[in-house]
């Protein structure tokens, strides 16, 4: 197939067989990940298309993808600043997805990775993992599989670049390992994989940042995250989100704790994006293995968000907690539908879903729709939820201090969070309260 | 520093006239008392100074001689004024250390958290409060008499000009009533002009104001030293304010 026909102008909704065989060629990828592309493909031609999606990601031609793929921009100053957005210093950096990475010469990142690879663990990108490790086939697109929904479909036909991170048994990292994903132009700028598997008792921080280094016409993130946690490992997961100008972000998480006394940690912060759909889920599938999902956002201008975290508990003694904590403001909207499920078989399951969410402004909504559902009787799962506006009398009383409604606001906005904040490794916290005070405050 | 208070009358949102004129020209640092039973309009007073929405104030308020009767309350407070509320309230989520330090950064010129800190322990322990409440959410969950001690050393960390103080005294122990009258003298070595609403002549006990106003039914109807206390707690307000021609 030419070259041409390949750059054809075509929106990624209209792709044919022969693309996705092309596409995947061009990447010289085993055979199983292209039928893992095709199964995808098919799925969405059978499936309806969903409103909150397909509409998004229409607007993307196929050539434009193809573009930033392979002419990714360059590690400029520009994409170190938008990592500093993140918190992360240049120093800090060292995974950069999206078709390119920013290599630091640091001593110290350099000694932490040798350190690792003589532990036995793999920290590399999805591209070379797919073709250098048969664990990975094993894995991959196993969590998030073409026919989950139409969403993850459309990451699985379309996933680049992310890493890949296999912790061997009893291995535990000391420090959180960081990711910095950037969307460098307008199309659909990031669909990352990234593919974490715990073995038995090992244990991994893994802290991935999502920005854009300006503010973008249009973009679609339709990055991925699936993990698997075997017995007794611990894996906790930190996604930091920070875009700038129209940017979509739909990502498709899934984390599967396969082993018994596993433990599973998925916290999103997000501080900006047009419009967000998002639907993290953890499976509980080991005896008293547990999950968290937490979700800390401050939604302002006109952004509609979509939040549906759902945790499915599969196995007896197994418990998990899903907590929302946003702020609303301007003319945001947001949506929760959150949802704890105990499956047959999750016998003695317990879980608790809590969802506050501060509403600053006669214009800001939020629509809180928690669901629990349960197929064993003796299941515990329960919710509570509320919404408060910031006061009158609490800006006054600050204002006594000498704090403008601004500076008043951060403060009552950054100690809603502090509670959840407050649980998170300490460099997710710094940077956490630096981009508030950014969001905020504007400086 | 001079502070004058010209002709102040007071509305609340539904019209009614709280404080029906009252002129106050404090031009020396000191403690400056004013006295009244409740609904006597003190409260009104210094919230409706300070710029409170629930409020309309006619007259002038004066701070070192420029008129600051219609700035925002931040700027005022940012001017060197401001008020110990009688209810301070909760700042869920955001530490002592933190709200104290920043208002010190701000305040006092310091640049560095360290600094800030340690001027604000020192404060904490000047109002008898230990090192441990510096890592306690603001206000939450604290005692009637830690929250009025916290919030004077909040107001001591702003390093007023004017402290406007609601009833520092209420809520507070037999015990903890020393604490609160050394910071309140702790303002007035520093130099502040503190205007003191109190109806608890218990208070006197550990500190001397340098004038006492009774206030009722919105109006200033008497003034003196420490013998209207003392008149205060033979005879009451309605008395003095009746001798005094009101009503």
């Amino acid at each position: 197939m030419s070259r041409a026909r390949l750059l054809e102008d075509k929106p990624l909704t209209e792709l044919s067989r022969d693309d996705i065989i092309e596409f995947s060629r061009r990447r010289k990828e085993p055979e199983w990940v292209l039928r893992r592309r095709l199964e995808a493909f098919e799925y969405l031609r059978s499936t309806p298309p969903d409103p909150k999606v397909d509409p998004l990601i229409e607007k993307v031609t196929y050539k434009v993808f193809i573009e930033s793929l392979e002419n990714p921009v360059l590690p400029t100053e520009e994409a170190i600043k938008a990592a500093e957005r993140l918190g992360v210093k240049p120093e800090e950096l060292e995974v950069l997805a999206s078709g390119f990475s920013i290599d630091v010469d640091n001593v110290v990142v350099k000694a932490v990775l040798k350190y690792l690879e003589k532990k036995g663990v793999i920290f590399t990108s999805m591209d070379e993992a797919v073709k250098r490790y048969p664990v990975v086939k094993e894995y991959a697109f196993r969590g998030l599989h073409p026919q989950l929904n139409r969403k993850t479909a459309y990451h699985v036909m379309l996933w680049a670049g992310g890493p890949f991170i296999y912790v061997p048994k009893g291995v535990k990292i000391p420090q959180p390992l960081q990711g910095v994903f950037i969307i460098g132009r307008e199309g659909l700028g990031q669909t990352e994989h990234t593919l974490i598997v715990l073995e038995e008792g090992a244990e991994l921080h893994w802290i991935e940042g999502c920005t854009t280094p300006i503010a973008l016409r249009y973009a679609v993130h339709l990055g991925g995250l699936e993990a698997f946690v075997k017995n007794n490992a611990k894996l906790y997961v930190a996604s930091i989100n920070n875009w700038l100008g129209e940017v979509h972000h739909m990502p498709v998480k899934r984390v599967i704790v396969e082993g018994d006394n596993a433990y599973a940690e998925l916290t999103a912060i997000a501080f900006y994006s047009t419009t967000s759909n998002t639907a993290p889920r953890i499976d509980l599938r080991g005896r008293k293995s547990r999950g968290v999902i937490q979700n800390i956002a401050l939604y302002r201008d006109k952004q509609r968000i979509y939040s549906a975290p759902l945790i499915r508990y599969e196995a007896p003694q197994t418990s998990a907690q899903i907590l929302n904590r946003t702020v609303v403001r301007d003319e945001a909207v947001e949506e929760f539908h959150g949802m704890l499920y105990a499956a047959r078989g999750a016998k003695g399951a317990t879980g608790f879903m809590s969802c506050n969410t501060l509403v600053i402004g006669d214009k800001a909504k939020s629509i809180t729709v928690p669901a629990i559902g349960t197929e064993e009787k003796d299941a515990e799962l329960s919710h509570e939820a509320s919404v408060g506006r910031i006061s009158y009398e609490k800006l006054y009383y600050l204002a006594l201090m000498g704090f403008d409604e601004d500076e008043a606001t951060w403060l009552i906005v950054n100690g809603f969070f502090e509670p959840v904040i407050n649980k998170l490794p300490i460099d997710v916290q710094i940077e956490v309260k630096k981009i508030l005070e950014l969001a905020l405050l504007g400086h | 520093m001079t502070f004058e208070v010209q002709k102040v009358k007071v509305y609340t949102s539904d019209g009614k006239e709280v404080v029906k004129g009252v002129s106050l020209s404090l031009v020396k640092p000191g403690i400056y008392t004013i006295m009244g039973p409740n609904g006597a309009g003190k409260s009104s007073l210094v919230n409706a100074i300070m710029g409170h929405q629930s409020y309309r104030l006619e007259g002038r308020i004066l701070l070192g001689g420029e008129d600051i009767t219609k700035l925002p309350t931040h700027e005022k407070a940012r001017k060197g004024i401001t008020l110990a509320t009688q209810m301070p309230l909760e700042i869920e989520g955001v530490r002592v250390a933190e709200l104290l330090s920043r208002i010190i950064k701000r305040f006092q010129g310091v640049d560095k958290t360290d600094e800030a800190l340690r001027i604000a322990r020192e404060l904490l322990s000047l109002v008898g409060l230990s090192d441990s409440i510096m890592s306690r959410y603001f206000m939450v969950g604290m005692s009637g008499g830690e929250r009025k001690r916290l919030e004077l050393a909040r107001v001591l960390a702003q390093r007023p000009r004017v402290a406007l103080l609601d009833e520092p005294d209420s809520g507070v122990d037999v015990e903890s009533m020393p604490l609160v009258a050394k910071a309140i003298e702790k303002l007035r070595e520093d130099g502040a002009i503190v205007v003191l609403i109190t109806h608890q002549p218990r208070l006197f006990k550990h500190l001397e104001p340098d004038h006492v106003y009774v206030m009722y039914d919105g109006r200033i109807v008497a003034e003196g030293g420490l013998d209207l206390v003392q008149l205060i707690e033979d005879k009451g307000y309605t008395w003095i304010a009746h001798r005094n021609g009101e009503r």
